[in-house]
């Protein structure tokens, strides 16, 4: 659109020379330094300095491209190696003949020019980008360059040539059927109709400014689950899901726990509408579930959901719903490296349904590992699990010789078969102070003819590894709360016994006996302690009384 | 971002409202007269606006004002003024006039004086010569008078045409290598498609009425390329209507270039078939959208880009109320680019020759079979939109007049007069064929002679007469 313009004289030649040179500078501080170093504010000074007098006095600076050379008006202005990175070649190999630089640019386009330019110094591995998309894109309106048309040469395989075809119309009414339309012949088209009225103008720039605002995301997965429910090529299928499974992970890696669950979601009822007479699909389907059930795709929630809000820990529980059991092999280590409690409680459940569906991975994750926190969420989980399965899983490990993990197992165990305190029992001797607890609580829990049974035999033949009083004590206690009538002769007998026994030994069963008889608390237990309060021998006298005592607080 | 159109279209028709007037005033009243001041500080406002402190063109080319390379649409009650305007300056051998910035500085005594001089430039034999001369000697450096060309140089409309016909040529091999490199190594890049869509917006940008012109190109043996290609041109054409940014513009393009990739796996003997097409192979046909979708998942494209394009093979064939094919579940809504591909690409295939059906519409019937359906198959308002861009008788239909004559629709110069087109007429070159004739616009015929205006009988499909209308739209271009 300029006019055109003289020859140059030497004083513009040189004025432009010096303005490029200070833009090249530029465009090198821009590369090396952060915009608002001291050196690249200096640089752009100076260069708008400089541009601001050419364009003053000249009113545009173009320079044409040559593979490494910068022309003016056809003289050479700055020469530099032909290699990737250099101004001249960077433009260059994008098809760019000539760059202008108008009256009116701004600091802002000076900036968005190199920092296009910098971005696009090497070809960038995206295939679909390019220096002059990203100019174009960016609309510089004091920047004008020009580019080389990618022509292909093949005009002569253009046909322009008219084709005559015969007039009349088909008496087949499905002559229309791919454009779906019937042939109406009269339908007028009146003037008015023609006219578009201020408020259809309105509401059409409302449209376009919907468009142009709105996530296109929602209409592509839409298409592509649409196009799975229709689909009957398994190539183009497949070509979906792949595409689904990548959309997956990335929205997961980006904390899009939204889109992630409205993908499983919508694939999990076309699963369920997978056609019998296509068995790939509900294959190909089983696939992709597995496939986003492994590492790849879940370990970006590692990092993810330290900081997840309560909603979305929602979100990232029900997609973990809809993961195949297989994704128990991934989330097993990220628990341990979650700090947050609700997190692991979250991660937890999750692994649990998964392997109420299959206990496969859960097993074979266990199996596989040695590290003891593991295996003790494991075992937690396995306690939770119905079957025959876990439980012989969880006996194998009250074996373990890690406590915490024969404590998880015992919980478990103990949690689906109160009787299976038969095979626990011996944990009574445990010096550890939790699974020791963990028995006498179960043991004293209830009234409990098994419990009662163990305990008056565990207590009467004597033979336990622990011998200190705390336990004798505890076992006692745990005695009076399972125990019934049926304990009272034993627990009499201990009361009263005298003889042979050590002092120390006796005084502890003694005292044990009493505090069960209280706390078992009925007539005949009370009964009992009152017939040793008024007892021949002061120390039975004295044991009752205390427990008496303390019964009547 | 650009000024949407509808704005810069105001200004331009308000620009050259602004000088008609100004002439006027200045030849009636004194230089110190309200009105006087008032016309010239209201062009010196309009052409500050327009400029955006850059230089400033407006030119004639061909019976039509082009304000910075962009043709000027207007609006009916606008007409009388241009038509006057249209005459001023070839009276004073002027094609234009060439504003330098910055404008903003330009006084307003020096406007009214830049009227004078303008109006009695007539006193001279030659009065592009004595403006230039006396522009210099009052020192008015802020104008260039553009002097009119006796032949016209290839002018920036001529490399438009170029360009556009290089574009077109482009794109079709552009969609066929990608169709090509999609089915043979099972990915293509979009580089290239990109920068052609890219051309294709500024084109349609710069002159909408050339596109409209070049999708009238029928090739019945690469019918999925030229089909592919026009439909990105109706789309672009209708989106440039409707306001869409340019970045929306390119999405569009590529949506419509790639729209029927899907039909590359479609038998060619189902394509070309002669007559009616059997049950198994309309299935066949209809596969074509989720076959195209798998095709644009195989190109190399950045994810926005993907998601925008999908939207073209899956939608296209889907009806505003969702009937059509394929079958939705999960789609609730077609998209605004569905609905603007699948207005583009009926109109397009309604207008062609197809193996399947014996008759080619002519795209005034093709207009009206669509507008029977709005509101069903199409959403109305913007088939209206559409309808209202193609005009009654669109770009490239043939028409039969009153008088025996036959002339081709060559653009709509009147934005609000949509059914008395601009024709070529077509003159009989003795050899079968048909030669360019007088151009004569019915619209301005109609204001001038009213009923003893040429009156339009029927549309007749170029293809009848064996006529190729791109060729007429594109005839001064090697």
């Amino acid at each position: 659109m300029k006019a055109v313009k003289p020859e140059p004289t030497r004083e513009e030649i040189e004025a432009a020379k010096k303005a490029v040179a200070e833009l090249l500078f530029l465009r090198k501080t821009f590369s090396l330094y952060p915009e608002d170093h001291s050196i690249c504010v200096n640089a752009f000074d100076q260069f708008q300095r400089q541009i601001g007098k050419f364009l003053q006095t000249y009113r545009s600076l173009r320079f044409e491209l040559q593979k490494n050379r910068l022309l003016f008006h056809g003289e050479v202005i700055h020469i530099e190696e032909f290699e990737e990175g250099t101004f001249s070649y960077t433009l260059f190999r994008d098809g760019i003949r000539w760059v202008e630089l108008n009256e009116g640019i701004s600091s802002a386009e000076i900036k968005e020019f190199l920092r296009i330019l910098n971005a696009y110094e090497t070809l960038p591995e995206e295939p679909e980008g390019d220096l002059v998309t990203a100019f174009w894109e960016a609309e510089l309106p004091h920047i004008n360059y020009d580019v080389a048309d990618m022509s292909w040469g093949a005009e002569s395989e253009m046909n322009f040539t008219p084709s005559h075809n015969s007039e009349g119309v088909s008496s087949n009414p499905s002559f229309l059927e791919e454009e779906g339309l019937d042939i109406v012949t009269d339908v007028t088209i009146s003037r008015e109709l023609l006219e578009i009225s201020p408020e259809e103008e309105k509401k059409l720039q409302e449209l376009v400014r919907i468009e142009e605002k709105r996530d296109p995301t929602s209409d592509y997965l839409n298409a592509l689950f649409d196009s799975l429910l229709e689909d009957t090529s398994k190539e183009n299928f497949e070509s979906v899901l792949d595409t689904l499974e990548e959309e997956l992970r990335e929205f997961l890696a980006v904390r899009n726990f939204d889109r992630a669950l409205g993908i499983l979601e919508s694939l999990k009822y076309i699963l369920e509408q997978s056609p019998l007479d296509l068995p790939w699909t509900t294959e190909a389907l089983e696939d992709f579930f597995l496939a986003v059930s492994n590492p790849q795709s879940l370990i970006p929630l590692q990092s993810a959901w330290t900081e997840a809000t309560p909603d979305e820990m929602e979100k990232i529980r029900d997609i973990l719903l809809l993961l195949r059991p297989e994704a128990i092999h991934t989330l097993g280590p990220i628990l341990l490296q979650t700090p947050s409690l609700r997190m692991q409680q979250t991660l937890t459940d999750a692994m649990t349904k998964m392997a109420s569906k299959d206990i496969r991975p859960l097993e074979s994750l266990l199996e596989g590992t040695s590290e003891e926190e593991l295996i003790q969420r494991i075992v937690q989980i396995l306690g939770n699990l119905e079957g025959r399965r876990p439980i012989k899983l969880l006996k194998k490990m009250a074996g373990h010789h890690s406590v915490k993990v024969r404590l998880e197992a015992s919980k478990g165990l103990l949690k689906r078969d109160p009787e299976g305190i038969k095979k626990l029992f011996h944990l009574i001797d445990e010096d550890n102070e939790s699974l020791h607890s963990l028995i006498l609580d179960h043991l004293a829990a209830a009234r409990n003819s098994v419990a009662e049974e163990l305990l008056i035999d565990y207590l009467e033949k004597g033979n336990h590894r622990r011998t200190d009083d705390n336990h004798i004590l505890a076992c006692y206690r745990a005695l009076g709360k399972c125990g019934s009538l049926r304990s009272l002769p034993f627990l009499r007998r201990v009361l009263f016994r005298q003889g042979w026994m050590p002092r120390f030994w006796k005084a502890a069963r003694r005292r044990g006996a009493a505090i069960a008889l209280s706390t078992m608390g009925t007539d005949e237990a009370r009964q009992v302690l009152e017939d040793a309060s008024r007892s021949f021998y002061p120390s039975v006298r004295r044991e009752a009384k205390r427990a008496m005592e303390k019964q009547g607080n | 971002m650009p000024k949407r159109k509808t704005e810069s279209e105001h200004l331009g028709g308000r620009c050259i409202r602004a000088l008609h007037h100004l002439l006027n005033t200045v030849q009636i009243h004194q230089d110190n007269n309200q009105l006087v001041k008032e016309s010239s500080a209201a062009f010196h406002r309009v052409v500050s606006l327009m400029s955006e402190g850059e230089d400033l063109k407006i030119q004639i080319w061909r019976g039509r004002f082009y304000i910075q390379g962009e043709k000027l649409l207007y609006r009916k009650e606008t007409f009388p003024i241009i038509n006057e305007m249209l005459e001023y300056f070839p009276q004073r051998g002027l094609e234009g006039f060439h504003f330098l910035s910055p404008f903003t500085d330009v006084a307003p005594d020096d406007l009214t004086t830049f009227a004078h001089l303008l109006n009695d430039s007539l006193i001279d034999e030659n009065p592009p010569e004595w403006l230039e001369k006396t522009l210099k000697e009052k020192g008015l450096s802020w104008v260039n008078a553009l002097k009119e060309q006796k032949k016209e140089p290839p002018s920036l409309v001529l490399k438009r045409k170029e360009r556009a016909k290089q574009a077109y040529i482009d794109a079709v091999v552009t969609v066929k290598e990608v169709a090509d490199k999609v089915s043979h190594q099972g990915a293509a890049g979009v580089r290239k498609a990109r920068r052609l869509a890219q051309t294709m917006v500024d084109l349609v940008r710069e002159d909408d009425t050339l596109l409209l012109g070049l999708t009238t190109i029928r090739d019945y043996d690469d019918y999925t390329y030229t089909h592919s290609v026009n439909v990105a041109l109706l789309c672009l054409c209708l989106g440039k209507r409707l306001g869409l940014s340019h970045i929306f513009l390119e999405q569009l393009a590529i949506s419509g270039l790639f729209h029927d990739l899907g039909k590359v796996e479609v038998s060619k003997d189902i394509l070309m078939k002669p007559g009616t097409l059997s049950g198994e192979e309309w299935e066949e046909m209809r596969k074509h959208p989720l076959t195209g979708v798998r095709r644009i998942l195989w190109l190399h494209a950045s994810r926005t880009l993907k998601m925008r394009t999908i939207l073209g093979p899956f939608e296209h064939h889907l009806n505003a109320d969702l009937s059509g094919y394929p079958e939705t579940h999960f789609v609730q809504q077609v998209s605004l680019f569905g609905q603007i591909l699948h207005i583009a690409d009926t109109y397009d295939a309604l207008t062609s020759e197809r193996g399947y059906r014996p008759r080619t519409f002519t795209p005034d019937e093709a207009l009206r079979m669509m507008w029977a359906e709005a509101g069903k198959k199409f959403d109305a308002l913007l088939l209206k939109s559409f309808i209202n861009m193609m005009g009654l008788y669109p770009i490239g239909t043939i028409l039969e007049l009153d008088s025996g004559e036959m002339g081709l629709v060559v653009d709509y110069p009147d934005e609000s007069e949509r059914t008395r087109p601009l024709i070529m007429l077509l003159a009989d070159d003795g050899k079968g064929g048909y030669t360019r004739g007088e151009t004569v616009d019915l619209a301005a015929e109609e204001l001038k002679k009213g009923t003893t205006a040429r009156e339009i009988l029927r549309g007749i499909h170029p293809s009848s007469l064996g006529i190729q209308p791109s060729l007429f739209f594109l005839e001064d271009v090697n």
